[in-house]
């Protein structure tokens, strides 16, 4: 990598976490075209979104630039994708994602898909108020390695359980990692329903998730 | 003591007899008497966004299972503002989820509408259209729709009042101006507003800022039991301090010196680094005081930085009720107790409404537990 891309992609980190859209969106537009490489561009956006999340889990940043951040990684992304096909190592893992049963809230859901992608996942979001078997069939159907559940309420935290119990019903929860988070849930409860996880935020969610594929294990 | 004393002891910073126990009922309210959630549902919903003659108010079964459960009643009753200028209007469908409803108000600068469904069998609502949709040309439409905060329709609280005679009390709910812009806009847009159109934002908080002072002071006015000022958007994860003080402080803080009435503010989430600026608004009660990882707050911390001037109204999380056995719910309660009720101030509840899947057991070995250990003089150790 020249020292001139390597100033490019320190700038689009340094806006993502500087909340500078425009200039995100000028600077990776600049980079691809001229022949950065798409898994660079991509590198640089997700140690920048790492660095978002940090800053806000130290308490530095707000929900808000969380989700500028999002809006940010988004609008690079639709730049980036075009210029992708050549690479075949950008997937890191297959995630299926939603919010549970009775719970129309997706914005921490959300959050968590846009990292996770960040951070190399394919993500599939299956939306808010998703009922188990929906979970079940997408895992089964795309052979993901994680299931990721949010909830929200109190009230709809039990959806949690449906998921992982349907799973189990469906013989596909051993092939299957599950963590669960959002502002109802606990370790507590990720123990009770038989989660592998509890992710307290997006960031911790993105590590548990970089985590387990690290260490999975592979056929060859 | 009856529980009214015992609560008002409680605000008032006097040791009652026994510490109240006043969790927050919620929609548990459907397991202990055997309601259907979705009659349960339906009664909340048409409280809330239709005026339908013959509802059942929701109050009347947070009551019912109060008693039941042996608790102290702290019950919500709605009070809206007048709207003189503006009309109300409603469409109600059949929907593949539960029901549709399309709410629009004619106000005198033009119309504003929004749409969401209360989902059958569940307990939320899918709001599938939010009222502020440009926040710019919307303005003074909200205005409107908010209506007249000195000419307040007191008659549910009355009601409401008259109901629970000496068996507990009765808030009114006021959003904080966060909860007020993020329930009208939606939670996306509204967070993004802060970073896409910050003075647009700064013109809605101000103009609600001033709309409840004057909210809060007629129901100073009229002498109300409670005001449940409801902050679920203010901890600092969302908003930051800074923020805090300019759009939540300040008006928070009129109103409380002004108004002449007790004020609860129910500030979830992250809080720990705000519990000064909260004691100096002049609130007299906070809850649900979380703990990690939804919070950041230790109740026996809490208790020696501001319990002195502030009620503690918290903290067993909905899961630890949920989730342990009935000897571990009186550990539990028995630590709760220690922590935060001496010297008085206290109101043992939950930090958030009790989960359905709650083993009753559990809730009565709670009260139990309350009843048994925290009489006055508390002991600490």
């Amino acid at each position: 990598m020249s020292e001139m891309d390597r100033t490019v992609l320190e700038e689009i980190a340094n806006s993502i976490v500087g909340s500078d859209i425009e200039r995100v969106k000028k600077l990776v537009e600049e980079a691809v075209t001229k022949g950065v490489p798409p898994i660079d561009v991509i590198n640089a956006m997700s140690t920048a979104m790492a660095e978002v999340g940090r800053k806000y889990s130290e308490g530095d940043y707000f929900l808000t630039d969380l989700l500028v951040a999002g809006e940010m990684m988004k609008a690079a992304m639709a730049i980036v994708k075009p210029y992708v096909k050549d690479e075949p190592n950008i997937v890191s893992g297959k995630v299926v994602i939603g919010s549970a049963e009775g719970d129309i809230h997706d914005i921490g859901k959300d959050l968590v898909a846009t990292f996770l992608s960040s951070g190399g996942f394919a993500v599939t979001d299956l939306g808010a108020d998703v009922p188990a078997k929906d979970f079940v069939e997408k895992v089964a159907s795309i052979r993901a390695y994680i299931v990721a559940i949010s909830a929200l309420l109190t009230t709809t935290a039990a959806g949690t359980r449906a998921v992982l119990e349907s799973l189990e019903r469906a013989g596909v929860r051993k092939d299957v990692k599950a963590i669960i988070g959002g502002a109802a849930t606990t370790p507590a409860l990720a123990a009770a329903v038989g989660a592998d996880a509890f992710g307290k935020d997006a960031l911790d969610g993105l590590g548990i998730c970089k985590d387990w594929m690290a260490k999975r294990p592979r056929a060859i | 003591m009856n529980s009214r004393e015992r609560i008002f002891a409680a605000l008032e910073h006097r040791e009652p007899d026994v510490v109240p126990i006043a969790p927050y009922i919620g929609w548990y309210s459907s397991v202990v008497l055997g309601l259907d959630l979705d009659d349960l549902s339906r009664m909340s919903m048409l409280e809330q966004k239709i005026p339908a003659k013959g509802y059942i108010p929701r109050w009347r079964s947070d009551l019912e299972a109060y008693r039941r459960l042996g608790m102290d009643a702290i019950l919500f009753a709605p009070c809206s503002a007048a709207k003189n200028t503006t009309r109300e209007s409603f469409k109600v469908n059949r929907h593949p989820r539960g029901i549709l409803i399309h709410k629009t108000y004619d106000t005198p600068k033009g119309p504003l509408t929004e749409e969401l469904v209360c989902l059958a069998g569940k307990v939320g609502v899918d709001n599938r259209k939010y009222m502020i949709d440009d926040p710019e040309d919307d303005l003074e439409k909200v205005e409107y729709v908010l209506g007249d905060p000195t000419r307040i329709d007191f008659m549910e609280y009355e009601q409401a009042r008259y109901q629970v005679g000496d068996e507990g009390i009765v808030a009114v709910r006021c959003n904080s101006p966060m909860a007020f812009w993020l329930t009208m806009r939606g939670m996306q847009d509204g967070l993004l507003d802060f970073w896409r159109r910050r003075a647009t934002v700064d013109k809605y908080m101000k103009m609600y800022g001033k709309w409840i002072i004057d909210y809060i002071s007629a129901c100073g006015d009229y002498q109300v039991d409670l005001i449940f000022f409801r902050g679920t958007y203010d901890g600092y994860t969302i908003i930051s301090p800074e923020d805090w003080k300019r759009y939540i402080g300040e008006p928070l803080t009129r109103a409380s010196r002004e108004a002449g009435v007790k004020i609860q503010y129910f500030l979830e989430g992250k809080c720990a680094k705000l519990l000064g600026l909260v004691r100096d608004t002049g609130v007299n009660c906070l809850g649900p005081i979380e703990p990690p990882p939804q919070g950041d707050c230790d109740l026996a911390k809490v208790k020696s930085e501001i319990g002195r001037d502030v009620c503690l109204r918290g903290n067993i999380t909905p899961f630890e009720l949920e989730l342990a056995s009935t000897d571990k719910v009186e550990k539990i309660v028995v630590d709760n107790i220690r922590a935060g009720a001496h010297s008085g101030g206290f109101i043992l509840s939950t930090t958030d409404q009790i989960t359905l899947q709650t083993p009753v057991d559990n809730v009565i070995a709670l009260v139990r537990a309350a009843k048994k250990y925290g009489k006055y003089p508390i002991m600490t150790q």
